[in-house]
């Protein structure tokens, strides 16, 4: 399976929000990273068929997915960024009426339930109102409606958000283990979320692909750019005024700082071994200083 | 033989010669006396999870839209269906009761079903769930023609029944009075109802739509009283209702285009 996004654009009045997007995935999990506005929702939609192109097409083994139209929304799980749910609906109702616009037939669909609501731990919530449930409780609900219907693309906006740090781990997971022969695409700000699972790193900048590539490979790119250096509490804020700080470790001996440098910033900075939090600072440096 | 044959038939020769001597290889090695160990449970247990993955799926047996099967797909609430039975008992007890005039009767409340029937129609929408049922495989755009269409005729359906009661038990209604009263109001109702529903995007549509109703009812309710007597008023009325209605059939178009994408509607 293949699906490939050709020279996409999306303009909304005079804003270009995606500029000329073109990339490839097969099976397993993709990772967007980007900060707000980079693109990344705007993109996930229009893989996700609710929005169009203003040029540019999508292909799911060559075949454009308008033309493909409701064969594409079937093999699709969808988890929108902000996503409503009618609050007076029972968790299991909610996913009834779901599998129902999935055209799952109701046999299948109750034994499905039953597997994602043990996956998702909410087994217990079945009978609770939708509008009861905690934030994390409501993500948990959207991520097992995306997997109704088994499907063979995943796409999952922010679907970390809200969850504690037990149920991203099991979200984690889940969606390393159903990889193997779906399309994952998923976009987050939390970059551990995707540490261990990406088989590549998007990066999207102001609605621009500028990188794609396997994360070890994005973060060899940065080796001996990432140091540490132990700092009292007076020179702090020079440091942070003077270096990119991607964080803070209050020590004993005083306050060690994360740097990204190209060159060693000092005679006592020790070079450190980078992850993915130094690599979007590397990317995103206003947006993260904001 | 040709001699194309000749070759082959050597070459297939060859090739047993090679198959027997790699058996009389194969045996020197007493690959019998070789034992396998069975595998734990355990062992077995995860070489099955590993492969989970990889194994096909059956395709999924897939739903057929019978007409109960849409019913559930548009999960209209029951609060629906019996707020509008309310209003068709309220019809039948200001008719029976207070001996209300049957046409004013069916102006007034014949449309109520239709708006009030809109919360439902744009649900998905002021709920924000429109964004997850664009999708999926039954689309916004389905449901919407699908509750429009359910809505429309439960709608009709109890009109019907009033004017069927009213006609039994009281006077027979005349098809030119109930084109003025019931058909021409029904049909700009409906379309006033669309308009702001499609307009203002929450749950207050319904309430400023059912205002705006009893304005342009209050309306109807006075040119009618007026120019009741005109002969020619119900034909006016007749192309008025085709009009309103190829206009609903536009709009409808308009919000079914708009519900295929996220953005038209956002």
């Amino acid at each position: 399976m293949k699906l490939s996004i050709e020279r996409v654009s999306k303009q909304y009045g005079a804003k270009r929000a995606l500029d000329n997007v073109s990339f490839e995935m097969t099976e397993g999990v993709y990772a967007f990273l980007g900060a707000n506005g980079s693109g990344k929702t705007t993109l996930m939609r229009i893989l996700a068929s609710v929005a169009r192109p203003s040029s540019g097409r999508v292909l799911l083994d060559d075949v454009d997915i308008e033309l493909l139209d409701e064969k594409y929304r079937d093999l699709l799980g969808y988890l929108p960024q902000h996503m409503g749910y009618y609050k007076n609906f029972t968790v299991e109702k909610f996913l009834f009426y779901i599998a129902a616009l999935k055209g799952i037939e109701k046999g299948r669909a109750k034994a499905k339930i039953d597997e994602l609501l043990q996956a998702v731990s909410l087994q217990e919530e079945r009978r609770t109102k939708v509008g009861k449930l905690s934030g994390g409780m409501k993500q948990r609900v959207g991520i097992a409606q995306a997997l109704l219907n088994d499907p063979k693309i995943i796409i999952v906006d922010e679907p970390t958000a809200g969850l504690d740090p037990k149920e991203r781990i099991r979200f984690r997971n889940l969606m390393s283990t159903i990889s193997a022969d779906r399309i994952v695409l998923l976009s987050t700000h939390i970059v551990s979320d995707i540490e261990y699972i990406a088989k590549e790193l998007l990066i999207l900048k102001r609605g621009m692909l500028i990188q794609k590539a396997e994360p070890q490979h994005l973060l060899d790119a940065l080796s001996g750019k990432v140091w540490t250096v132990t700092a009292s509490p007076n020179e702090l804020a020079a440091w942070q005024a003077s270096h990119k700080v991607s964080s803070m470790l209050v020590r004993e001996n005083g306050t060690e700082l994360r740097i990204l440098s190209e060159n060693k910033p000092a005679p006592h900075a020790e070079e450190a071994i980078p992850n993915l939090e130094d690599l979007y600072l590397h990317y995103f440096d206003e947006e993260a200083a904001k | 033989m040709s001699k194309k044959k000749a070759t082959s038939s050597l070459r297939a020769r060859n090739h047993d010669d090679e198959l027997i001597e790699l058996d009389k290889e194969f045996q020197q090695f007493k690959l019998e006396e070789f034992t396998v160990e069975y595998p734990s449970e355990d062992a077995i247990t995860r070489t099955i999870d590993a492969m989970r993955p990889y194994v096909t799926q059956a395709a999924a047996p897939r739903v057929k839209y019978s007409f109960l099967r849409q019913l559930q797909v548009m999960q209209i609430q029951p609060l629906f269906w019996l707020a509008n039975l309310l209003f068709f008992c309220m019809g039948l007890l200001v008719w029976y009761v207070w001996e209300g005039d049957p046409y004013k009767i069916m102006l007034l409340l014949s449309p109520i079903p239709f708006l009030l029937g809109l919360l439902e129609v744009f649900r998905g929408r002021n709920e924000g769930l429109l964004e997850l049922e664009i999708s999926c495989k039954y689309s916004a755009q389905q449901l919407l023609l699908m509750k429009l269409i359910v809505i429309c005729a439960y709608n009709i359906l109890l009109c019907l029944a009033l004017i069927g009661i009213f006609g039994i038990f009281g006077e027979p209604l005349l098809l030119s009075k109930l084109i003025m009263y019931w058909t021409a109001p029904f049909a700009v109702a409906v379309s006033v109802g669309l308009a702001v529903a499609s307009r203002v995007r929450n749950v207050l549509s319904v309430p400023i739509a059912l205002v705006i109703w009893l304005f342009i009812a209050y309306g109807f309710l006075i040119g009618l009283e007026h120019y009741e007597q005109a002969s020619e008023l119900p034909y006016i009325a007749g192309l008025a209702t085709v009009f309103v209605a190829a206009c609903i059939a536009k709009q409808i178009q308009r919000l079914k285009k708009g519900f295929a994408y996220y953005e038209a509607v956002h």
